[in-house]
């Protein structure tokens, strides 16, 4: 992994530590970061979600969040049922979601503003509100 | 007794200094606040990055002398030790590199003194208890009577004192270790330049044979900038794309032959053979690559000045990142040729400056963070996203999400070549110190009056991070724009 690439996750991951959420960064065989235990609106009342770093990162904008494959939130979460492939990430795999919260141009990814830590939020968002 | 101070002299084994406004102005302000017949000096902050065995050393910011911090009894510096400390408490907090900068007065020589000797001698073990592994630095400037600036340096890292070779300073040049600047040309080169050396003198007509400049991108707006810098005598050219030659590069592509077409020539061996052609003296650096691969920015960040040359968005926020944590100035380039009913209704060419202290690409909403991350992405994942677009309209959903058609600017090669030749022509300004660009981005139209020119002066976004990490080269790697993707493989150096 890029050595500036890595600086810049491990920072933004400090940033969520410091918040009191947990997330993990994945270097191989994909390069994601894994957030531990967020909140849902659903049964079960918490789970792990991984986001892919995208190639060019931090110039490539964010996109997709991924549910462990298997998870009964697959189907009820915004985007869920148009799922955009798996892939294998601490042990598990995972299934990716078709939800693009940086993709409108009312949200256009900056990457001195935005990162893993101010993803954070249009995850818990994605999560509470279950279809 | 004082410590000599024995410089690694291995080839290679040196230090390049890279200063930018406002820190430079600011710097040689102080260095002659007790000018002509006294010293002045202070503390500084460096980001640095390891090319090889070469140390590049970039200005983060000064430290400068409170009241009573250098002795004002005495002729030269001397520094309490109460400024000393603050420094070394400071260095604990910051990740930079320390040193010191004074001046010696005017018209003397550069070279350290045993004094000076014993200062960077005592501070080099100093600094490294609380900022271990980082280099110390130690810079002397000096002034003649007619304004020249001489400079000289030497850096400890790592157990080994190494000399500055090199100066990039804004303006007229730091020499190092002179008032004279060294004389490179032969009587055959000096009349290859005449017009340029009558026009700008025969020292700007050196200074370009001694310059590096860098191109980024060997194409339409590329190549005519590569053939004037050629032409101008540029000493050493880094030429970087990627791409190999087609036919259609024909009509754009300065230096290229019919032969050319149908032999998967990479464009910078073309541009290499051309340069040669013009200028047999140049030393031509052709590299199969794109920004910001490791091997392309130790190259560009040895550069006096780069351009940028393509029309890649990501190409232009790796730019912007480089000017900014590396202080390379750079000019970008671009042009776009509008039509309506059969006739062009526009012809459009933009330039582009970045200098250290200007806003980034972001700022300035220079670029579409939809078309980079679409740059960026790999040619399998741009295919599944332009396949599940597809799927998305005819789900009768919007395909915008997953994947947008982005449309090839129009260009041709007379407005390609009126753009390059001009950004080339601001880097000749910038390397002589002849002129510089006076504005931030200007946008032109070829087809309106007056040539429809438009200056924008776009100010820095409240939080943005390029206003802090200035100068802070690799130490500011966190806040990068931009990596390198891995399908991207390396980058080489062709022959």
């Amino acid at each position: 992994m890029d050595a500036n690439l890595k600086l810049r996750v491990q920072r933004e991951l400090r940033l969520l530590s410091e918040g009191g959420c947990e997330a993990v960064l994945v270097e191989e065989p994909v390069a994601c970061v894994v957030y531990k235990a967020l909140a849902t609106g659903g049964d079960p009342a918490s789970t792990d979600v991984a986001v892919k770093i995208p190639d060019g990162y931090p110039a490539s904008a964010m996109d997709l969040a991924a549910l462990p494959s298997g998870s009964p939130l697959q189907g009820r979460v915004a985007g869920g049922t148009n799922p955009q492939g798996t892939f294998s990430a601490l042990g598990s795999d995972w299934t990716l979601s078709s939800y693009h919260p940086h993709q409108w141009p009312d949200n256009a990814w900056d990457p001195n503003r935005h990162g893993f830590h101010t993803y954070l939020t249009h995850l818990i968002s994605w999560l509470k509100r279950l279809n | 007794m004082a410590q000599k101070i024995e410089l690694n002299r291995e080839p290679g084994h040196s230090a390049l200094v890279r200063m930018a406004d406002p820190d430079a102005a600011r710097l040689y302000e102080l260095l002659r606040r007790r000018y002509p017949s006294e010293e002045w000096g202070t503390f500084a902050r460096f980001g640095w990055r390891a090319v090889g065995e070469e140390l590049l050393l970039c200005l983060a910011s000064l430290d400068e002398p409170l009241v009573g911090d250098l002795d004002e009894r005495v002729g030269l510096v001397r520094i309490n030790s109460r400024y000393t400390k603050r420094i070394a408490l400071e260095a604990e907090k910051h990740g930079l590199a320390v040193g010191v900068i004074h001046s010696h007065p005017e018209s003397y020589a550069v070279g350290p003194s045993w004094i000076d000797d014993d200062m960077d001698s005592y501070y080099a073990g100093h600094f490294a208890g609380f900022a271990p592994d980082r280099p110390y630095v130690s810079l002397i400037f000096a002034w003649d009577r007619s304004g020249r600036l001489a400079a000289s340096g030497r850096v400890h890292w790592r157990g080994v004192w190494r000399k500055v070779e090199r100066f990039y300073v804004p303006g007229p040049p730091a020499t190092a270790g002179s008032y004279d600047e060294p004389r490179v040309m032969s009587a055959e080169a000096h009349a290859r330049v005449a017009r340029l050396g009558s026009a700008f003198g025969t020292e700007a007509a050196e200074r370009l044979a001694r310059s590096t400049a860098a191109v980024v991108g060997a194409s339409g707006t590329g190549s005519p900038a590569i053939e004037a810098l050629a032409r101008a005598g540029v000493g050493r050219i880094v030429v970087v794309d990627p791409d190999t030659f087609s036919a259609s590069n024909l009509e754009r592509v300065h230096g290229s032959v019919h032969d050319d077409v149908g032999k998967d020539q990479l464009k910078v061996l073309i541009a290499a053979r051309h340069v040669r052609s013009i200028n047999p003296d140049c030393e031509v650096v052709p590299i199969a690559g794109r920004v910001p691969q490791p091997l392309v920015v130790d190259e560009l960040v040895k550069a006096d000045v780069v351009l940028g040359c393509t029309d890649q968005h990501h190409s232009r926020v790796a730019l912007s990142d480089l000017s900014v944590r590396y202080l390379v100035p750079t000019i970008d380039c671009g042009v776009n040729l509008e039509g309506e009913g059969g006739r062009v209704s526009g012809q459009a060419v933009r330039l582009a400056r970045f200098l250290a202290a200007d806003p980034c690409v972001y700022c300035r909403r220079m670029v579409d963070p939809r078309r980079v991350s679409q740059e960026l992405m790999s040619s399998e994942e741009r295919l599944a996203r332009a396949r599940q677009a597809q799927e998305a309209e005819r789900r009768g959903e919007k395909p915008d999400q997953y994947w947008k058609e982005m449309a090839q600017l129009n260009t041709v090669g007379y407005l390609t070549t009126a753009a390059g030749s001009m950004a080339a022509g601001y880097a000749i300004g910038l390397i002589t110190a002849r002129f510089s660009p006076r504005f931030m981005t200007v946008d032109l139209d070829l087809s309106a009056r007056q040539m429809g020119a438009v200056e924008r002066k776009p100010e820095r976004m409240d939080g943005c991070t390029c206003g802090r990490v200035r100068g802070h080269a690799d130490q500011g790697g966190a806040d990068a724009m931009i990596t390198p993707p891995t399908h991207w493989g390396d980058a080489a150096i062709v022959a």
